[in-house]
């Protein structure tokens, strides 16, 4: 099931707060970051490598995103450089990673935190000037929310919003404008 | 430069305070931490009450204080503290540090203590002259109140450095404000109960008048001038000083911490607060927009990084300023609390009695732990915050900090090192920051290994990045590093530029070597950095600290912290190999 929305409709506080808590993206797994970032959302690869400073993949901290694999149901936190020292230290392949090792990304580490998105999809977040920069293609790709996620972004009695069977996920595009 | 003296003001003096001038002597072309580190420890006996009349109260601008360099505007104060028992400096923005600058007042020197119960203000009005004024009328007040009333009596160019109730009380949590360019008393030198000190002194503001001509002027025109070009090139082209912190403030770091497990949450029983995007600083940021507040405002005149912003209630009035990442921290995660409305209130709150924002939430949280309230009860935590300005019992433990609290409600988990709280980045998920908070002579402090520029100073060697030893090296350049930004003036975040590009850091040492026509090096560099925590650490030996006092809390290495289910595991003699140099 598919809904089409303007950005216009769309409650902009909610849309932040539900873009930092994480959209369901559909995706071909197990595929490593690079090229989901890259082949699957589009993304620059130049604005891969400079502007994505900081990756999580399942909660530990990616160094490298082209030997990290995302699998089912994964969920990648997506930000930029971040302040401060311990900023610094959670940069991917930073000078400073041997401060927080205990955190960082392993073909061994992946699944020590419970997925969070449904099989075929990765639960993507979008954090800081990553969400301001990314959102807009992310959404007009299509994201995949229940209804309940999606009701939550309209204001009330605005949409008629379909209801999917079986509590399925629903097909969200969020474009400029609805022609 | 011509001018440039120190003041000593003796509170203890016969027929009321005094001040005397000095020049500079060997202290020359110092500021900052370097200058209230080295005068503390010279003058100071490490084992006198810092509460009582053998304890001093050093202000000092930064370096480059007072000069058109940018984002320079920062004032150090340091004594004995009354949290800690060892040598403290802290730091803050606002315009204190520029105003004494200007007025060629490099270190300003309060001792003695005087006898009664007057509360004194000081004025140093345009010309550098100083008197002193019983002003009983300000006594309890809230930092807001008196700067108000100040303002009325000196007029709105003046600008103040003030403390409130807590300060007055003597607590361990209190801080000393400095005022922003409206006159707000937001920018506080809060770590290790300065502002208790400032009340054992009896001074309840200093106030400094408007300061006539121009800004402090270089030795080598031309040679600074060039270098501020390429300096403030290299802060606006950065992604965090250019773009992360105007846009969002320190509070950029919640969604981060909480994402890499590292959120110290509900008194550190959990790396991962479920509720953090609701104060997260994209929200705040959006939050303060919509209520015609603003997500960017500098905090003294001459900032280009402009990290700062205002918040405003629903209605669109004025509340605080924006709070930082480590006071969303210390009031919401830590103490469960999610409603950022209730941490910018306490925020207020803070500022207004004059404490603290890490210390006072941590002790809030641990009392949260120890049964005075639930966690997540925000209007709970407003209420004990009040006691505090009131001055009950209750108030005045809360006020004095972690360790007191923790003792007051029988509380085993108390994150504190060398008695001051830890603040917002839980060191089991982020080991090397864990090195810094248990050997830094501060106390846990995040800011002691802030600065990042060691692998371009070369110090101590390059690190391997694939081994976690590591950090033991990372951690000591660090924190040499940071000694010397906390001695220029400079803001710390101007850190991030200096980490990423080297010609960046080339112009920040230019600048310097321009302004006072030197040719100082990254090595001299080095050397003072070395020199500031050599002498602070011998304070804190004398003061009858060791090697012991240079530990996290057992805690930390017993009880795994959730996500990741990690102690924090670096060695004993690791952690006493971080000052071999």
């Amino acid at each position: 099931m598919e809904f089409t929305v303007s950005r216009c409709d769309v409650i902009p506080s909610r849309l932040t707060a539900r873009l930092q808590l994480g959209v369901n993206c559909p995706a071909r797994t197990p595929t490593s970051v690079q090229e989901l970032l890259t082949q699957q959302l589009r993304m620059p690869a130049d604005y891969v490598r400079d502007r994505i400073e900081t990756l999580f993949l399942d909660g530990m901290v990616v160094d490298d995103p082209q030997v990290s694999i995302v699998e089912d149901g994964s969920t990648l936190g997506l930000s930029a450089a971040m302040p401060g020292l311990v900023g610094a230290t959670l940069r991917k392949g930073g000078y400073y990673a041997p401060m927080r090792s205990q955190i960082n990304w392993t073909a061994h580490s992946g699944g020590q935190l419970p997925p969070k998105a449904p099989p075929g999809n990765v639960r993507v977040r979008l954090y800081n000037l990553i969400l301001r920069e990314r959102a807009p293609a992310l959404l007009a790709r299509g994201v995949m929310l229940t209804r309940d996620e999606l009701l939550d972004l309209l204001p009330v009695g605005t949409c008629d919003v379909p209801h999917p069977p079986n509590g399925e996920l629903i097909m969200v595009r969020i474009v400029d404008s609805v022609t | 430069m011509d001018g440039d003296r120190i003041l000593r003001i003796d509170m203890s003096a016969p027929g009321g305070p005094t001040v005397t001038q000095e020049p500079l002597g060997d202290l020359a072309g110092l500021g900052g931490r370097a200058m209230t580190s080295l005068i503390v420890t010279a003058e100071v006996d490490p084992l006198c009450h810092p509460l009582g009349p053998g304890n001093k109260l050093v202000f000092a601008p930064g370096m480059l204080t007072g000069s058109s360099a940018s984002t320079s505007g920062r004032i150090s104060v340091g004594c004995k503290s009354p949290l800690t028992g060892g040598i403290k400096e802290a730091n803050a923005g606002g315009q204190a540090g520029q105003h004494l600058a200007r007025l060629g007042i490099r270190a300003m020197i309060v001792e003695g203590q005087p006898e009664g119960d007057d509360l004194w203000t000081v004025v140093i009005n345009q010309d550098g002259e100083v008197s002193f004024k019983v002003d009983n009328s300000l006594r309890m007040q809230g930092t807001y109140a008196t700067v108000a009333k100040l303002t009325e009596d000196y007029g709105p160019k003046a600008t103040f450095m003030v403390i409130g109730q807590a300060g007055e009380m003597m607590l361990g949590g209190a801080s000393i404000a400095a005022c922003d360019r409206e006159l707000r008393p937001t920018r506080h030198m809060g770590r290790g109960g300065v502002g208790a000190v400032m009340g054992s002194k009896k001074i309840k503001a200093f106030v400094i008048d408007a300061v006539k001509g121009p800004s402090r002027q270089p030795a080598q025109p031309e040679r600074f001038k060039e270098a501020s070009r390429l300096f403030n090139e290299g802060l606006k082209r950065h992604g965090v000083s250019g773009e992360g912190l105007p846009t969002f403030g320190t509070n950029i770091l919640t969604n981060i911490l909480n994402e890499a497990g590292g959120y110290p949450t509900r008194n550190f029983s959990s790396g991962h607060f479920e509720e953090a995007t609701q104060i997260s600083g994209e929200t705040q940021a959006e939050t303060m927009i919509a209520r015609d507040g603003s997500a960017t405002h500098a905090c003294h005149r001459g900032c280009i990084i402009q990290c700062s912003g205002i918040y405003n209630d629903k209605e669109g009035n004025y509340v605080s300023k924006q709070a930082e990442y480590e006071t969303v921290w210390s009031h919401g995660g830590h103490c469960g609390i999610s409603d950022l409305d209730v941490i910018q209130q306490l925020d207020r709150m803070d500022d207004d009695f004059g404490l603290d924002t890490i210390e006072t939430g941590v002790a809030i949280g641990v009392a949260m732990e120890g049964g005075l309230l639930p966690f997540g009860d925000g209007p709970g935590a407003v209420k004990v915050l009040e006691e505090v300005g009131k001055g009950t019992p209750l108030g005045r433990i809360i006020g004095s900090g972690a360790v007191v609290t923790g003792k007051a409600f029988g509380v085993r988990r108390v994150p504190v090192v060398k008695g001051q709280a830890i603040p917002a980045y839980d060191p089991r998920a982020v080991q090397g920051i864990g090195v810094t908070y248990a050997t830094t002579p501060m106390g846990a402090d995040h800011t002691a290994g802030y600065t990042i520029t060691a692998n371009i100073l070369g110090v101590g060697g390059q690190v391997d990045p694939l081994h976690t030893e590591g950090q033991i090296e990372l951690s000591r350049n660090l924190q040499i590093a940071t000694a010397v930004i906390d001695s220029t003036g400079l803001c710390l975040f101007v850190a991030f530029p200096v980490l990423d590009q080297p010609e960046t850091f080339a112009a920040m040492l230019e600048v310097v070597n321009g302004f006072f026509g030197t040719d100082l090096t990254p090595e001299d560099v080095t050397e003072l950095g070395k020199k500031i925590l050599s002498v602070e650490r011998e304070f804190n030996a004398k003061a009858g600290f060791t090697a012991a006092d240079d530990r996290l809390p057992e805690f930390f290495r017993t009880e795994p912290i959730a996500p990741h289910d990690v102690t924090f595991d670096v060695k004993d003699e690791e952690l006493d190999a971080v000052f071999n140099w």
